[in-house]
């Protein structure tokens, strides 16, 4: 009984529709009783208008019976008689209606009793008993009025009373449904929904609990079935997520792996192309200084014709020519032998040189390139100097590097201008290559001296030409510095130790 | 395409709801001025004696209660409502006219077209008798054998009979001469007439002029006047809206004297065209002014018309009025239902 949503909601509303449907038609039927009472009420009122009219009349007929009178008392017993007949069916079987009938019947016999009176005496006794049946007569409508009014009260105070038991019935069936909404439908889907945030808290092991509720039940069910399959399912899923992880870390070591690789295959890259650098600039030199010492035999023999047709020369004008041409033989050789230094490179601790030689021979080496590009070159020596702990080739060959870069720093400058400065401080010499070029960045700075770094456009420069210069400052036990601020200039200086002579 | 359709039939039934609404409102406003809006004027003419049982009518015309109701109100002053109803109401000066019911009883002989709709007063001590001391006058038995002056068919005639029979004195024992109301102080002044019956607003002055000599007498109770308005059958059958009209007018001015007793009472003295203080004047307590139409009323005017056809004032022969035929209370149903109760 009432185990179900449905057989509660079929209980209450069938039970609510026919204790309405009861009501209603009891107040209706009530409601047709007060409406033929008030009719009835309705048709007294006017029975004591006539009434009130004929105790009037009655009255001026004692002062006054004429035409008049009597013309006004027919017409208002017209209108009484006409209002009997249309008097309610609910009033006409009553006793106090039979009574009222009974009573104008008889007013109007002695009305007409009066009229024929003949006397005063006559008329006078037959007033007096028409007023004592006017009387009576108002006195049967009172009993009917107060019959009415009796009924009026009494099915007032019922339908009251039916109404406040008709809400009180109404209320406890709400109550009661009420009670039947909590016990048999709101717990058990509190129960139900307690088992479903455990469930999606993840613990589906929470075993649904039995309710009675038909439909919730059904639910209950079809939740525990849902948590099994949803058990099973769970456990598959964590496998494939497990093996996803793994792929996906070995995917990113894959990566990592092949990055590795790319980098590597880079740096080898780099390598071979550093070698094959080395190689060129090896060949490079073997092949100047073999291109050196073939051009050496030749401008000997050179040479000496000239010698001898100067010597031979008849004129001074010849003479003179003959000179300039032996200086400008004696120049090439310079050129030469300093090609076949710088390339024979010779640089052991065990070597030295004269710093203010190497630089007038590297500045004669370079002073037409510099002249070509309009950069002025000022030397600055002092008047003596010690030899230094360097060989005269690397020690031409670093300021060769050094003049070079100075001469592609300046290329811009409305005033290129490059300053060779030899001084000696705190024991030892340093020479030093400036420029008023736009100076050196931080950052080109930290690595302006790493093997291959080069700012200048590609097929341009090798990026070794620092390098090695460095390489062979230090191999002589001195350095090789850079100080340069952006936008002033550039200055590298070369420290080397002077040769200890002992005495 | 769809949405395009759908969007025209929104504008469409958009447009049929606003048309409704248009129509309906102006249906309605149309309905609500018309049935709001002045309602067609509507001319008449009243003759009302120039004395206090007329105050209604003064009351009404002057706080402008026939005006809001459409009337166009012309009111004639008589120095009686005798002479309203003879020289206004009977010769058609006017439409309708006021007089007290002694005057209708007498005119409802051969007036058949006579009828009256509504008592606009009641009162029971309007009149009085100034009498001469010379002539040895001091209370109402001393009018036996002195020469009374009084006008002739009128409530004052009627009062002065009544008083006889309520002093047990002989009809013939007075003589009477006839004279018009205004004439009579005159007459008592002069010393043609030992004593006359008369009535505010003369009878100050005419107490004043005789002085000393003057004794005024009265007798409150012994007549029941009611002041009625009538009009012929025919007139009224025609214009009932007038009627209703008229009543509805009187009715709000019975409110007003009723709560504002002292400007009602200088609404009637500036009518009247004499004092405010002064005592003809007076709302005497014997004076009720109300809209009624009793049934006694029948009763009392079938006692006028015998006294008409006992004093030779018509023929003896001349049949007594049905005065049921001679009040139309239809009108004064319409206005005020619950004031009727002559019985029909």
């Amino acid at each position: 009984m009432l185990k179900s949503i449905k057989s509660i909601l079929i209980f209450y509303v069938s039970t609510l529709s026919v204790l309405g449907v009861l009501f209603s038609a009891w107040m209706l039927h009530q409601q047709q009783v007060l409406t033929e009472l008030r009719s009835e009420d309705q048709f007294a009122d006017q029975l004591e208008i006539i009434t009130s009219d004929l105790m009037h009349l009655t009255a001026e007929q004692s002062l006054r019976l004429n035409v008049r009178t009597a013309k006004q008392w027919d017409s208002r017993m017209e209108a009484l008689q006409n209002l009997l007949k249309i008097s309610p069916d609910s009033l006409r079987q009553t006793s106090d209606f039979i009574q009222l009938q009974s009573s104008f019947f008889k007013v109007e016999l002695q009305e007409k009793k009066l009229r024929s009176d003949s006397s005063l005496h006559l008329q006078s006794r037959s007033m007096l008993l028409l007023l004592t049946q006017m009387r009576q007569a108002t006195i049967d409508i009172h009993a009917i009025r107060q019959t009415i009014s009796a009924q009026r009260v009494k099915i007032t105070s019922l339908r009251t009373t039916y109404t406040i038991v008709f809400f009180a019935v109404l209320w406890l069936f709400s109550l009661t449904l009420a009670a039947l909404v909590l016990f048999r439908i709101r717990r058990p889907i509190d129960q139900v929904v307690a088992v479903l945030n455990k469930f999606g808290e993840g613990d589906l092991s929470v075993s649904v609990p039995e309710v009675e509720t038909q439909e919730i039940k059904l639910v209950a069910q079809t939740i525990s079935q849902m948590a099994k399959n949803l058990s099973v399912m769970t456990v598959s899923r964590n496998d494939l997520l497990a093996e996803v992880a793994r792929r996906t870390l070995a995917e990113e070591k894959l990566i990592q792996h092949e990055e590795q690789l790319r980098i590597d295959h880079m740096q080898l890259l780099e390598s071979r192309e550093h070698m094959i650098q080395i190689e060129k600039l090896s060949s490079l030199g073997t092949m100047v200084g073999g291109v050196a010492h073939e051009i050496n035999n030749p401008l000997m023999g050179v040479m000496n014709y000239v010698e001898y047709a100067r010597d031979k020369a008849a004129d001074d004008k010849s003479r003179e020519v003959l000179d300039n041409a032996l200086h400008e033989i004696n120049r090439i050789k310079k050129i030469v032998q300093n090609m076949l230094v710088f390339v024979r490179g010779d640089n052991s601790r065990q070597a030295s040189c004269d710093v203010r030689d190497s630089v007038n021979q590297t500045s004669v080496l370079l002073e037409g390139e510099l002249r070509k590009n309009n950069v002025k070159l000022e030397v600055d020596l002092p008047a003596a100097l010690p030899l230094v702990q360097c060989s005269a080739g690397s020690l031409q060959q670093a300021l060769v590097n050094l003049l070079l870069n100075a001469r592609d720093a300046v290329a811009d400058q409305k005033d290129p201008c490059i300053t060779i400065k030899v001084d000696e401080a705190e024991g030892s010499v340093v020479l030093s290559v400036s420029d008023n070029g736009p100076g050196v960045s931080d950052e080109i700075r930290q690595k302006i001296f790493d093997p291959f770094f080069t700012t200048k456009p590609v097929g341009k420069g090798t990026g070794l030409g620092l390098s090695v210069s460095r390489q062979l400052i230090e191999e002589a036990g001195g350095s090789l510095t850079l100080s340069s601020e952006q936008g002033h200039g550039a200055r590298f200086s070369v420290v080397l130790k002077p040769i200890k002579i002992i005495a | 395409m769809i949405d395009t359709l759908k969007k025209r039939n929104s504008i469409l039934i958009f447009i049929i709801l606003l048309t409704m609404l248009v129509v309906l409102t102006s249906v309605f406003t149309s309905h609500y001025f018309s049935s709001k809006s002045e309602p067609v004027k509507l001319t008449v003419k009243i003759g009302i004696p120039q004395q206090l049982p007329s105050s209604l009518m003064m009351v009404a015309q002057q706080r402008g209660y026939f005006a809001a109701e459409g009337l166009d109100v012309e009111l004639r002053r008589y120095p009686s409502g005798a002479r309203a109803i003879a020289e206004g109401l009977l010769s058609g000066a006017v439409d309708y006219a006021t007089a007290a019911d002694v005057v209708f009883a007498f005119h409802s002989y051969r007036q058949t077209e006579l009828t009256a709709i509504a008592a606009i007063s009641l009162n029971t001590n309007s009149f009085v008798i100034i009498a001469r001391r010379d002539r040895g006058i001091a209370n109402l038995q001393d009018l036996k054998g002195k020469k009374i002056g009084v006008q002739a068919n009128s409530a004052l005639h009627y009062f002065f009979r009544a008083v006889q029979d309520a002093q047990g004195i002989e009809r013939e024992s007075s003589q009477l001469f006839y004279a018009p109301v205004e004439l009579l102080g005159e007459g008592l002044q002069s010393g043609k007439y030992d004593a006359i019956v008369t009535r505010p607003p003369f009878s100050s002055e005419i107490s004043e002029n005789l002085g000393n000599n003057s004794i005024i007498l009265s007798a409150p109770g012994v007549y029941l006047q009611h002041e009625l308005l009538m009009t012929h059958k025919s007139y009224l059958h025609k214009n009932p809206e007038i009627a209703d009209r008229m009543l509805r007018a009187l009715f709000k001015a019975e409110q007003f004297i009723s709560t504002h007793p002292q400007d009602a009472k200088k609404i009637v003295s500036r009518f009247m065209g004499t004092e405010v203080n002064s005592t003809d004047v007076q709302l005497p307590d014997s004076f009720e002014y109300k809209l009624t139409l009793p049934q006694t009323l029948l009763y009392l005017l079938e006692t006028q018309a015998q006294w008409i056809r006992s004093d030779v004032l018509v023929k003896a022969d001349e049949p007594m009025p049905d005065f049921l035929q001679h009040i139309d209370t239809a009108p004064f149903k319409r206005v005020v239902p619950s004031r009727v109760t002559v019985i029909e």
